[in-house]
């Protein structure tokens, strides 16, 4: 008969017990420890993408109507959360992270939900004078920043954006109802020229919304899929990629063909309308012919009108 | 005279019960390593019962399942008076990554009512020694308020 | 008068007071030492304390299919053969009552607890139950037999050819003689005894009557509240009253008059004899399968006991 445990048992009898005294002495978790999750609302761009990979589905986001915006809460729930930090890797701007809270002990779960709010603010655009405009001039005379010039007998009307304030008394003064703050100009990703077609912000954008041709020379991008998240941008070796106000991507110029001589954008877009013009005039009869030569007429005096205005 | 005596000890003799429906066991795995020298969860009178019926303190890991589901009804009705309901681990109280399965019935506030919930995964066993200290106070409430 | 002295013996000196309180501080005493082996801290020595009074405040809980009458007197039964017996034990030279044949009536006292505890696992009603109440059965038969022979071998030897089996004689005949111990025909007899205790009490290795994991706690699956408490506050007097057994039988030689200071005296060596026999074996085995066990007491012990027993009775 063999009492294999005897050599511990008595010596341990006169040793310090190896226990460690735990709610008389703190504890702490060790450095890399996943515990409690920290938002930061600040950071947070709201691109989604922490909902779009929480494999347990333990984030909501929830959008609510204010004045001047909307405001957008994003709730952590603990209860659900299986805490392999994966949000933490996928999100962009850093703005969760995983610290070393382990304390996660509540007779009321609601205290178990990290949350975080801000508000995004709604952007006003520009001021703009519409086509029925009959240049009287109370406009320029409310202003309170005198930002508008309005000149009768030359029919002119212009507003120094540095002025104004976005007040809208000039708004409520105007007998024809023509102004109003215009549309903000719609923010994108736009490929610029150096684009080499490498392929690499397709590979890298989260929600695959840009598809790139390397043998068709092609770059396009699914606006709706895009979350602007910056991505792209920051993967892109030749710094081709920027987010602003969206200008559409010219094609790639021919083989051999020099990228100096491929003409300006919109004189490209005139030249196309009036091939296909042409292609439907051979198709149609005389009457169709007329309707396609009004349509180029104006085609030009779009590429005419910006010219002028400069 | 006893009834202070007998509401003492309440608090400082829990015996445990701890049920398992459909866990991974990574939560019945730190529940055990309470119980080993390290963190010594019976300096405090935490000691694991054989049975139901010798239960103070129940504790459930996992989410619930179909096949568990029964069983653990007919399990948390052994248990007497005083008795408490810990959820170990986040399985319990919205069922993590296996929601939505054909096989889970739904958390296990929808079964009994939670006294004290654990969050992690795992929750590290200093954790549980808190949660349960939690339930041995949430205890001596209630034996305190039985027969008064 | 004698009737209020007789009340004080049954129900505090060595009755039931003496008894619960010193069981239950031997319980814990076991429970620390043990903790302290395995390197933690343990719990309180007050904790069987805690234990007890907890389970006198639960819910007692009757199973369906139990049998009440039963159910109920079981565990009272117990705890009163329990108490009964300290009263036969004599302290040092001190003992409550005392006749001619107080082996005899100990011997019958102590099946008493093994017995109720079938009783009341049968009259639970549970198949676990069912399993617990037959090792028990087992475990009782393996170890009565080396007990009584060991209970043979003193009486022999303290009465010549005609045996003593009063306690009291015991006594008497080591304070005169030096202690039973000392005479080197009764050492195989105190081993045998020493390893009969934890069978008796049932802590491991020699506890799969009462195996925790296995079979759910065997005989007590469906105990709960007030029968479980004395349930475990009979197992906790068994502590005393066997460790009080053997002192009175082999350490009975050391007197000093002073029945509280004999009364010290006796629960230092009782706290002493528990950790020697109950805990120390208790942390460095594994529980035994219950025909190892049979194995074991029917082999090994009564051999140890038939050993003395034959010494004392070649007069040596």
């Amino acid at each position: 008969m063999k009492f294999p445990f005897l050599k511990q048992a008595i010596p341990n009898l006169f040793s310090k017990p190896s226990t460690v005294l735990f709610p008389k002495v703190n504890v702490d978790a060790k450095p890399n420890y996943r515990g409690r999750l920290a938002y930061d609302p600040e950071k947070c761009i709201n691109c989604g993408m922490c909902i779009k990979v929480c494999s347990p589905g333990a984030i909501t986001r929830t959008f609510e109507e204010v004045e001047g915006g909307e405001r957008i809460t994003y709730e952590f729930d603990m209860t659900s959360c299986t805490f392999c930090a994966t949000c933490e890797d996928f999100c962009s701007e850093k703005a969760i992270h995983m610290t070393q809270d382990y304390h996660m002990v509540a007779t009321d779960p609601a205290e178990l939900i990290v949350r975080g709010t801000r508000i995004k603010k709604k952007v006003l655009g520009q001021l703009t004078c519409g086509e029925e405009c009959i240049f009287c001039g109370l406009c320029a005379r409310s202003c309170p920043e005198n930002a508008i010039t309005v000149d009768r007998a030359s029919k002119s009307w212009s507003v120094d954006t540095e002025k104004c304030v976005k007040c809208g008394i000039c708004i409520s003064k105007c007998p024809k109802k023509c102004l109003s703050f215009a549309e903000p100009a719609e923010e994108g990703v736009n490929c610029s020229d150096a684009c080499i077609y490498c392929t690499l912000c397709a590979k890298k954008c989260p929600t695959g919304a840009i598809e790139v041709d390397r043998a068709a020379k092609s770059w396009t991008i699914n606006r709706e899929d895009c979350t602007k998240c910056g991505t792209c941008v920051a993967a892109c070796p030749k710094k081709a990629l920027s987010i602003g106000p969206i200008v559409e991507k010219a094609p790639a110029p021919a083989e051999g063909a020099s990228p100096a001589e491929a003409p300006a954008p919109v004189e490209a877009a005139a030249e196309k309308v009036e091939a296909a013009a042409e292609a439907v005039a051979e198709k149609v009869g005389e009457k169709a012919e007329a309707a396609v030569e009004r349509i180029a007429e104006k085609a030009d005096e779009a590429v005419e009108a910006p010219k002028t205005e400069e | 005279m006893f009834k202070k005596l007998i509401a003492d000890s309440t608090a400082k003799s829990p015996w445990i019960y701890h049920i398992n429906t459909g866990s991974c066991n990574g939560c019945d795995i730190e529940l055990v390593a309470v119980l080993t020298p390290r963190y010594d969860a019976e300096r405090f009178g935490f000691k694991l019962a054989g049975t139901p019926r010798h239960a103070d303190i129940v504790v459930v890991s996992g989410p619930i399942t179909t096949q568990s589901k029964e069983r653990l009804i007919r399990t948390l009705a052994q248990v007497p008076e005083p008795k408490c309901v810990v959820s170990l681990g986040s399985c319990p109280r919205s069922c993590n990554v296996f929601k939505g399965s054909y096989s889970v019935e739904g958390p296990l506030e929808n079964f009994v009512h939670v006294d004290v919930s654990v969050a992690g995964c795992t929750p590290k066993p200093e954790a549980v020694i808190e949660g349960l200290y939690k339930a041995t106070e949430i205890l001596k409430q209630k034996r305190e308020a039985m027969k008064k | 008068m004698t009737i209020l002295k007789d009340l004080f013996y049954i129900l505090v000196f060595p009755g039931a007071l003496f008894a619960a309180v010193i069981g239950l501080l031997l319980a814990g005493i076991d429970r620390k030492v043990l903790a302290r082996m395995q390197k933690r801290v343990g719990p309180p020595l007050r904790q069987p304390f805690y234990d007890f009074f907890k389970l006198m405040g639960k819910e007692t809980i009757i199973p369906h299919a139990a049998n009440k009458a039963a159910y109920l007197a079981a565990p009272v039964m117990s705890v009163a053969s329990l108490m009964l017996m300290m009263l036969f034990i004599p302290i040092f030279g001190f003992s409550a009552f005392s006749g001619r044949a107080d082996l005899i009536v100990l011997l019958y006292l102590i099946t008493i607890p093994g017995v109720a505890l079938i009783i009341g696992g049968s009259a639970s009603g549970s198949p676990y139950a069912g399993i617990g109440i037959s090792r028990e059965m087992v475990t009782m038969m393996a170890y009565e037999l080396p007990f009584i022979i060991v209970l043979l071998a003193v009486a022999r030897k303290v009465g010549g050819s005609e045996l003593c089996f009063s306690m009291q004689g015991i006594a008497d005949w080591q304070a005169a003689n030096g202690c039973a111990l000392f005479h080197w025909a009764l050492i195989p007899a105190a081993i045998a005894m020493l390893l009969v205790i934890p069978a008796e009490v049932g802590t491991q290795p020699f506890d799969v009557a009462e195996a925790e994991t296995e079979i759910c706690e065997g005989p007590l699956i469906e105990y709960s509240g007030a029968p479980l408490g004395l349930f475990k506050l009979a197992t906790a007097i068994k502590m005393f009253v066997m460790t009080a057994l053997f002192t009175a039988l082999f350490l009975g030689g050391i007197r000093t008059g002073f029945v509280a200071l004999d009364a010290v005296i006796l629960v230092a060596i009782c706290a002493v004899l528990t950790v020697l026999c109950m805990t120390l074996i208790h942390a460095v085995t594994a529980r035994l399968k219950i025909e190892h066990l049979f194995k074991f007491y029917w082999t090994i012990v009564t051999g140890l006991a038939l050993i003395s027993l034959i010494l004392v009775w070649l007069g040596l």
